[in-house]
């Protein structure tokens, strides 16, 4: 049990390169892009937490008693902007593709080569 | 100073901010105004920086939060704020961005008619998420820098999306990047773990004490192919090629001058402060070898596809791929001599990069494609010389000849890697430096004197498109006007010049050495201690780097001639020629395929291959 | 490459990857045993110092307040592209299709709902650094009762109701609000972003000096930027869900 997170972690951060790289779409592949994303946030929660400890908030406990660690809570926040932000332009990309190409599967899209 | 150090960063997003707030109510010229201004203040607070910063690193902590003792039992201390911590290098990277941003600015009056608070808006946030990536010392504080730099890359390269290349260059420029971005950061989230600690000089302390292989060996892989997928390092370079060659002049320029070579820049500095202590002795062999194998074939691929594409955007974002792998060789190294060379190369050659994709633009626009053959002979009327001239000198000054700017930092680096012990890479980059520059000459050859074939079987050719299309009827009077490349002409003369200043080199060197003495680094930026002052090194170039100077310039010429008219000469053996050269160059080129999951196959496989090798050899 | 060749260059690299990704995560502290020492500083001294009780606020806002600009200049940027994207190529552009609803309930229970949403989002961006909570949580949350107005009404309800110059200028002002307070620092002689107004009393709305002042700025240009990317997508799909319902 002590290790089990971290597995979670690389599981899904190798899956969802997997699944963006042989994606057939591009709002497919923006979502595994996600899913790469959300295993940094586990392995980040991952780090932060102790067991039988608080939530980083002191409002309403007694003085002394141990809470998490609020720094990878701020980093996660900030990463979880980050790949909204990433994903909102990608499907905008994917949305003007099945506008002006008709498509949106990556492997039909190829007009630079070489 | 502390008062205008960071607005070095909060000015440049301010002013986009507002811009994309009351924009629209402004008067026409207004906003290109105002973004001017900004970028000029932004590249003159950075050179105060640089000049103030030369006896040792300026660090400024946000918020005022300096770092305190650990508690008791702890040996060190607790950095609860951010920090930049400017040296040379990063004050120097920050003006070449502000530059690069300012004269493409002024390139760009009043150019973007429809969406044009949007673009100033984008082109400020992009000057200071750069600015802030190369100054910034606390490791997240990088990440989010590199993410706002990167995602302003993504809008601006963007523009006219509504033409199927640039759709699809913009698209594997944000999958790509986005990967490398994700890897970078799954690197940092490890470091975190194990030290606790999102200071540079605090992780890397720390990690000294520790010592875990494999996560070392883990996070240092995934944060070298998240900064090398920026900076365009094969095998992680195939994005690049289309997104540069795509995207507006505009946009291009500041890409190829300085986006890629920043992350370069920046991986440097964390791999010197974060990792450089605690990997040494044949660790340190292993990694160096791994990153030469890198940085050369990075140079051999780049100068190859280079010489082998017709269109001249393509070319440069080539020409982009092979310079970065001189810099990726220079840092290698770990020496204070190949860093010096690595930086000034990405100044001096950025410089010069930056002001040939400028006029490239220019000839998109007056000349109506940037197919070089398309192009031959186009370029000969009196009114188009002084476009020409402008990216004959780019072509030159890449080549390096003796005593400019990108000579005085190549032969750094060839020192550098002769007193290394990897004396054979230095000829092969120059090899790279004459191919690629000649092939600059080539084109410019072709365009402005007509000179050579008017088909080249061996170059590709790029669908017919039009090119960049013209934006408005009325623009197309004011986009033709010379003045506009006046700011190329003042990058290409500040890119010659760059090895005129007083004991340029010298004082390039002692900075590295700073930066490499991690204790006396440490104590400076945790404890504010500041170093006692150094003799200056003295620096000559070696015979032998002026031996590769003149021949990468020799060769560029013959490169040149040779690129302009082979048919010609091998007349009689060209058949055999073409059929002994066709396969390998068609191959290498159906590499680069334009698609996005070949791509990050190569990504992936070339993470494992650095990954796998220093599994074996990092102990 | 085709795709069989794609995958016998990408399974074996893969799981090499999966496999160094493990061998570096043994060198993690156990789960759940200890956090970092910078976890644990600020657990012990935020709250004496800076008078919050919501530390992942204070972590955000004071101590690691320059990432916190960059971020939200990331979404800024982010929006200002996808406009790029999606705004300067629309053919048809003043055309606001009517897209009513004709379901009684989904009205009733949307306008309902939409000013409660927005109440709440204001509420968690007030308290954000009081209980759980902060500007961003606070702003996506408010953003989404914009959203229930479009499920509950039609999209012109939404246009109308969120004016374009207005989210826009929101947007942008609350982006450069905050680098403006980070100023006041510079102003009164410190470090930029320090903590330059009175304190007050930890548990209360009036703490944590410019905490509480970043925390609004940051939720009111996070809700404004996420209701412009709605704007954005929305308009795509009602142009789509428009020529498909006239193709018919």
């Amino acid at each position: 049990m002590t290790y089990y997170p971290f597995v979670v972690a690389a599981v899904l951060f190798v899956a969802g390169l997997y699944g963006a790289i042989t994606s057939r779409s591009y709002v497919h592949l923006a979502v595994c892009l996600t899913v790469m994303q959300a295993s940094t946030y586990v392995l980040l929660l991952a780090i932060g937490y102790l067991r039988g400890a608080a939530p980083p908030i002191t409002q309403g406990q007694l003085p002394g008693t141990r809470l998490v660690d609020p720094v990878v809570q701020a980093l996660t926040l900030t990463d979880i902007v980050v790949s909204v932000v990433v994903l909102a332009l990608i499907l905008s990309l994917a949305v003007q593709a099945h506008r002006r190409a008709g498509t949106v599967d990556p492997d039909k899209l190829r007009r630079i080569r070489g | 100073m502390s008062l205008l150090l960071p607005l070095v960063v909060a000015l440049p997003l301010v002013v986009a901010a507002l811009l994309a707030a009351v924009g629209t109510h402004l008067p026409r010229v207004l906003p290109d105004l105002i973004a001017i201004g900004t970028a000029a203040a932004v590249t003159a607070i950075s050179l105060l920086l640089l000049l103030d910063s030369g006896d040792h690193p300026i660090v400024y902590w946000f918020g005022g939060w300096r770092p305190v003792p650990g508690p008791g039992g702890q040996p060190h201390v607790i950095a609860p704020g951010i920090a930049f911590v400017i040296d040379p290098f990063a004050a120097a990277e920050a003006a070449l961005a502000g530059l690069a941003v300012l004269a493409t600015l002024i390139f760009a009056w009043r150019y973007f008619e429809t969406i044009r608070h949007l673009f100033h808006a984008l082109m400020l946030a992009f000057l200071g998420g750069m600015v802030g990536f190369a100054l910034s010392g606390d490791l997240f504080n990088i990440f989010v820098f590199f993410e706002l730099m990167s995602v302003a890359g993504y809008a601006l390269c963007a523009y006219r999306v509504e033409r199927p290349d640039v759709l699809q260059g913009s698209l594997n420029f944000a999958i790509l990047n986005s990967m490398g971005a994700f890897a970078m950061l799954m690197g940092i989230a490890m470091l975190y773990g194990s030290t606790g600690a999102l200071n540079l000089v605090d992780i890397g302390s720390t990690l000294s004490h520790q010592h875990p292989t494999g996560l070392m060996v883990a996070s240092l892989t995934l944060i070298t192919v998240g900064f090398l997928v920026k900076a365009g390092a094969a095998p992680f370079h195939f994005w690049l090629s289309d997104a540069y060659a795509v995207a507006t002049a505009a946009a291009a320029a500041i890409f190829t001058a300085v986006m890629g070579e920043l992350a370069f820049h920046v991986y440097a500095r964390i791999y010197t402060t974060v990792f450089a202590e605690s990997i040494t002795g044949s660790a340190a062999a292993a990694v160096t070898a791994a990153l030469i194998s890198l940085a050369v074939l990075s140079a051999l691929v780049g100068a190859v596809m280079c010489a082998l594409e017709a269109d001249t955007k393509r070319q440069v974002a080539f020409l982009t791929v092979s310079n970065g792998g001189a810099v990726l060789a220079g840092i290698a190294l770990l020496n204070p001599t190949g860093l010096a060379g690595a930086i000034m190369y990405i100044v001096a050659a950025g410089l010069l990069r930056g002001a040939l994709m400028l006029g490239l633009g220019m000839v998109v626009t007056r000349l109506g494609t940037s197919d070089e053959l398309r192009l031959r002979g186009r370029g000969r009327a009196r009114r188009h010389i002084p476009l020409g001239v402008l990216i004959a000198l780019c072509g030159l000054g890449l080549a390096a000849p003796p005593p400019f700017g990108p000579f005085l930092s190549l032969s750094l680096i060839y020192d550098a890697v002769d007193q290394a012990g990897y004396g054979w890479v230095a000829p092969v980059l120059a090899a790279c430096v004459a191919v690629s520059a000649g092939t600059v000459l080539r084109a410019a050859a072709r365009i402005f004197l007509g000179w050579g074939d008017r088909t080249d079987p061996l170059l590709t050719e790029q669908p017919e498109e039009p090119q960049e299309g013209e934006p408005e009827p009325e623009e197309r009077g004011a986009r033709r006007r010379l003045w506009m490349l006046s700011p190329a002409f003042a990058l290409v003369v500040a890119g010659y010049g760059l090895a005129f200043g007083p004991h340029l080199a010298a004082h390039a060197i002692d900075a590295a050495r700073g930066l490499q003495d991690h204790a006396e680094h440490a104590r400076l930026v945790l404890q504010g201690i500041v170093p006692a002052p150094r003799p200056l090194p003295d620096y000559h170039p070696s015979p032998l780097a002026l031996g590769y100077g003149a021949a990468s310039f020799a060769g560029a010429l013959l490169i040149a001639a040779a690129g302009l008219w082979w048919q010609r000469l091998l007349a009689s053996t060209s058949k055999r020629l073409r059929a002994a050269v066709l396969p390998p160059a068609n191959a290498l080129k159906a590499l680069h395929s334009g698609n996005v999951g070949d791509y990050a196959t190569w990504l992936v496989a070339g993470t494992a291959a650095v990954a796998l090798s220093w599994a074996l050899t990092l102990r | 490459m085709n795709r069989r060749v794609r995958l016998v260059l990408l399974m074996p690299s893969l799981a090499a990857i999966l496999g160094v990704l493990l061998w570096g995560y043994t060198g993690l502290p156990n789960f759940g045993t200890t956090i970092s020492s910078y976890g644990q500083f600020i657990d012990r001294v935020a709250e004496p110092q800076r008078h919050v009780t919501n530390l992942v606020s204070a972590v955000m806002f004071d101590y690691r307040g320059i990432d916190t600009l960059v971020e939200e200049f990331i979404l800024f940027a982010s929006v200002m592209g996808v406009a790029l994207l999606l705004r300067s190529s629309r053919e048809v552009a003043e055309q606001r299709p009517r897209d009513v609803v004709t379901s009684d309930a989904v009205r009733t229970a949307g306008s309902a709902l939409a000013p409660v949403m927005l109440l709440f989002g204001l509420w968690i961006i007030a308290f954000g650094y009081v209980t759980p909570g902060g500007g961003f949580q606070g702003g996506v949350a408010a953003s989404a009762g914009a959203l229930l107005l479009w499920l509950a009404g039609s999209y012109r309800t939404l246009r109308d109701l969120s004016p374009t110059f207005l989210v826009d200028a929101a947007e942008g002002l609350g982006a450069a609000s905050y680098i403006g307070i980070g100023l006041l620092g510079l102003a009164a002689g410190s470090p930029f972003l320090y903590n330059t107004i009175p304190l007050g009393t930890a548990g209360t709305l009036a703490s944590g000096g410019t905490i509480a002042a970043l925390n609004w700025v940051a939720g009111i240009e996070v809700a404004a930027a996420f209701v412009l990317i709605y704007h954005e997508f929305l308009e795509e799909y009602i142009q789509t869900f428009t020529y498909t319902k006239a193709d018919q």
